[in-house]
């Protein structure tokens, strides 16, 4: 892990930069301005001499009336040029006078004893005018207001050039104004995000930071005015007990987001939460400033935990946001240290306190957290983005997959009932002419070699000769019709019929019958199913196969006309024999197995009228006044087939 | 006397198709192959009238030869034969597929002997048979290829793209480098997938049979001639053939 190794090292330097600036400030020895340290302190009881800076928390907790500081002022800090006064820290309000004339005047309570504002927040810069000033001897006064529990003093002073120390003056001036300002400005806005975050992601991590932080710009912008009324008090409460309530709230924050946070360490936290306020309020009530202390202390001992706990942590971790927060805690805990020493130990009324610049590593490192975390989801969303991405993909691919096996079962489904339906056709057609044929070459056989005065030997043996190549020559017919019904596109019925004519007029013609074609041309662009067209073949087949037979003809009609309903009349009449036999008694005795329906070639009417039947058509078998008429009546095709 | 070589591998119907043609008055079986390679040499010598082929040989397809007699010169400036495709079934592609090198026609096996000594004397005559089936198919071809008559053309006149065929330009070579149908030969094409035979298609054009049938095989010609357009304009476009 190089990146935190690399922003402890930068945390490192910026400290010691800190600090080097400190050392750089006190390294001023040559200056003409002096700090007064020493002052007389006048009171109602008497006048003593005090050294400065004064806190009164310390020296005079329970003070409540105005006290003079009486100073004399070195010479040569006066003479050599314009000269200035510069108080860092005075308050609660203050009033000056040089050789008793007034030179200002400072937050002091009016007749009704109300308060309106505590100097002790900003710094006092007084420019001794030339005139008031006496060669020698000069004398400062300044008598001073302070109220218990809201830090009165006195600082040292500085007396001197005025350019010497209008550096210092507005140093200190941007510390209290423009540093309180800018600090607060910041945790504000970032308090503010980080509630607004917490809301939205319902994470209570952020909650307490965002609390944390706008507590903090509140705390920053001092203590409350010293007023007599509920609000102040309760103000004043609240701000003491603020420090430690952010440093619960922080602790909080760190704990959760290095995942150390527990319900046994929230317990703790809010017990010692609810012990602040209650010191607070006991700060309030009885003005002690060593609840203070304690609270302080308190505070700094929660901030020395967390530090402990971070760093155990981020040691064990080793990842970037515990040692940030580690970093940021021990660095918390150091200033805090040198804060508690100073304002607790040495009561420097006049020192600047560090603490408040601590939430700015806070915040960085808040940002910091956020950017990663941002940083880190996105880069999973983006995982996650391509991961399902990839699913689709292959989910897409097993669909196309799935899609082609159905297809290609599909085909096959359709390449099968195919398949059935020309074994069918062969099996129907082809199958019984042929054991027709075979029956009648039996039958030849048996004729042939017969004794010559037997009865079967007297039989002539042309006619089941002409039978047996009728039958052969219809077999090659049936053939050739089954291959045709294999054609992929679908023909409209006059061009099977034209088939079927083409295929069978040969025979007719050997047999001298004419064939008159009346189809008409619109009727015949009908397209039917490529099953129900080898069906209508097959009927007429059969009825010119009758007629060839049994009819003893010379004139064929095959007619084909459109009804008045939609549908198709399909008519074969000739001009032969009006007595129809059947056919029966003619056929030659065939082997018992054969069945009767292939014994007759399976052309019977029953078999057109089975086909007919399967066609949804009607068939009819009659006389006619020409002849003998075979009439198919084919239905209206079905909506959208035409 | 009309000389007839024949190229059937099948010895039954070989004798049976001889046995017809020689009894037939003024034809005559001069030779017969069951292997393309034995027609081939015995051919040139013959030099029959019509010539009967069977298309699935031993040693090839019977395509092949009739492709090497049509393309190959007359053999002294005179003899080339009339060529009939023998077929079981006549199936379309097959005989087309024969058409296209250079038959004439084509008969089925299992027809009557009286029928195919009228087909060989057809053929003779330069008529050529033709069934529903391939005159469907020819149909579907030319209207595919474009070179089909528009019935719309017909009527527009002039000023329509395609050039009007009226019946005076019926007796010239048709347009399109003679390989575009008239609209007398698309007529016969039609009738004859409709189911009319050569005769009631004579009836309705109002001409003789006879014309009907060379029709058939001027239709032929020019599915030959698109065929072998087709083939050199392969061949100069195929790579290597500057």
């Amino acid at each position: 892990m190089s990146r935190p190794r690399r922003i402890a090292a930068a945390l490192l330097a910026l400290a010691l930069a800190v600090l080097a600036g400190c050392g750089a400030s006190q390294a001023q020895d040559t200056r003409r301005a002096v700090e007064l340290h020493e002052a007389v302190l006048v009171e109602p009881s008497g006048e003593r001499s005090v050294v400065l800076p004064d806190a009164w928390e310390r020296s005079a907790p329970a003070r409540d009336a105005p006290v003079r500081y009486r100073l004399v002022l070195p010479d040569a800090a006066l003479h050599a040029e314009a000269a200035a006064l510069y108080i860092p820290r005075a308050g609660n309000a203050l009033r000056v006078q040089l050789n008793e004339q007034p030179l200002l005047t400072l937050g002091v309570p009016g007749e009704d004893g109300r308060w309106t504002s505590d100097s002790s927040r900003v710094p006092v810069w007084v420019p001794l005018p030339a005139a008031l000033l006496r060669p020698v001897g000069n004398r400062l006064e300044i008598e001073l207001w302070g109220r218990p529990g809201h830090d009165a003093g006195l600082s040292t002073l500085w007396v001197g050039p005025l350019a010497e120390l209008e550096p210092m003056y507005r140093a200190r001036l941007d510390h209290e104004v423009f540093g309180t300002w800018v600090v607060s400005a910041a945790a504000s806005v970032m308090g503010a995000l980080a509630l607004l975050l917490a809301a939205r992601a319902r994470r209570f991590v952020y909650a307490c930071f965002g609390a944390a932080s706008l507590l903090w710009a509140w705390r920053l912008s001092g203590p409350p005015d010293p007023g007599s009324d509920a609000w102040s008090a309760l103000a004043t409460v609240l701000f003491h007990a603020s420090y430690a309530w952010f440093v619960v709230l922080m602790s909080l924050y760190a704990l959760a987001a290095v995942g150390r946070d527990s319900a046994a360490v929230r317990r703790v936290q809010a017990g010692w939460a609810v012990l602040a306020l209650v010191l607070a309020a006991g700060l309030w009530a009885l003005d002690a400033p060593g609840l203070r202390t304690l609270l302080l202390a308190g505070t700094l001992g929660g901030v020395l935990w967390l530090f402990a706990v971070l760093a155990a942590t981020a040691l064990r971790q080793r990842s970037a946001a515990a040692l940030l927060l580690a970093a940021a805690a021990g660095i918390s805990v150091a200033v805090g240290a040198r804060d508690f020493m100073v304002f607790r130990v040495f009561y420097d009324y006049g020192a600047l306190t560090w603490s408040r610049y601590t939430i700015l590593l806070l915040l960085g490192v808040l940002a910091w957290l956020l950017v990663d975390e941002f940083a880190r989801s996105a880069a999973a969303l983006r995982a996650l983005n391509d991961e399902l991405q990839q699913r689709v993909a292959r989910k897409e691919q097993e669909l196309t997959a799935a899609f082609a096996l159905t297809r290609a079962s599909e085909r096959e489904q359709a390449a099968h009932a195919e398949r059935d339906r020309i074994l069918r056709e062969m099996h129907d057609g082809l199958g019984g002419r042929l054991v027709a044929a075979l029956a009648l070459t039996s039958q030849l056989a048996r004729q042939a070699s017969a004794p010559e005065g037997s009865e079967e030997g007297r039989r002539p043996l042309d006619e089941p000769l002409r039978e047996l190549q009728l039958t052969l020559d219809d077999c090659l017919v049936e053939l050739r019709l089954a291959l045709d019904s294999l054609e992929a596109d679908q023909r409209p019925l006059i061009e099977a019929l034209a088939e079927l004519r083409f295929r069978v007029e040969p025979s007719l013609r050997a047999a001298g019958v004419r064939l008159v074609w009346e189809v008409d041309e619109v009727a015949g662009e009908r397209v039917l199913v490529a099953g129900d067209t080898l069906q209508v073949q097959r009927i007429v087949r059969e009825a010119l196969t009758n007629v060839l037979k049994h009819a003893q003809a010379t004139v064929v009609w095959l007619r084909l006309a459109p009804r008045e309903d939609g549908g198709l009349t399909l008519a074969v009449i000739d001009n032969g024999l009006q007595q129809r036999s059947g056919g029966s008694d003619a056929q030659p005795p065939l082997p018992l197995f054969v069945p009767a329906s292939i014994a007759q070639g399976g052309r019977g009417l029953a078999n057109m009228q089975r086909r007919a039947a399967a066609l949804g058509a009607r068939l009819t078998s009659g006389p006619d006044p020409q002849g003998w008429a075979v009439v198919l009546e084919l239905p209206l095709p079905p909506t959208g087939a035409a | 006397m009309l000389t007839v070589y024949l190229v059937e591998d099948d010895p039954l119907v070989s004798q049976h198709v001889r046995e017809a043609l020689n009894e037939a008055p003024g034809m005559r079986c001069v030779g017969h192959a069951s292997r393309l390679a034995t027609a081939r040499s015995e051919l040139p010598q013959c030099r029959p009238d019509v010539l009967l082929s069977d298309l699935g040989l031993p040693d090839g397809d019977g395509t092949e030869l009739i492709g090497e007699l049509s393309h190959a010169p007359a053999i002294d400036g005179v003899w080339h034969p009339h060529i009939l495709v023998f077929s079981v079934f006549g199936d379309e592609t097959r005989v087309i597929r024969a058409i296209e090198a250079g038959a004439d026609g084509y008969f089925l096996k299992g027809c009557t002997a009286e029928e195919l000594v009228r087909a060989v004397q057809q053929a003779a005559r330069g008529e050529s048979p033709i069934s529903p089936g391939i005159a469907r198919h020819l149909l579907k071809r030319f209207r595919d290829a474009g070179l089909a008559p528009e019935p719309a053309a017909r009527e527009a006149g002039p000023d329509s793209g395609l050039a009007p065929i009226s019946g005076l330009l019926d007796l010239e070579p048709a347009e399109g480098g003679g390989h575009e149908v008239s609209t007398r030969e698309h007529e016969v094409l039609r009738l004859v997938a409709h189911g009319y035979v050569t005769e009631e298609i004579a009836e309705r054009l109002l001409i003789t049979p006879r014309t009907v049938a060379t029709d058939v095989r001027n239709v032929y010609r020019k599915l030959q001639l698109g065929e072998r357009a087709r083939v050199a304009e392969q061949a100069l476009t195929r790579p290597g053939w500057a």
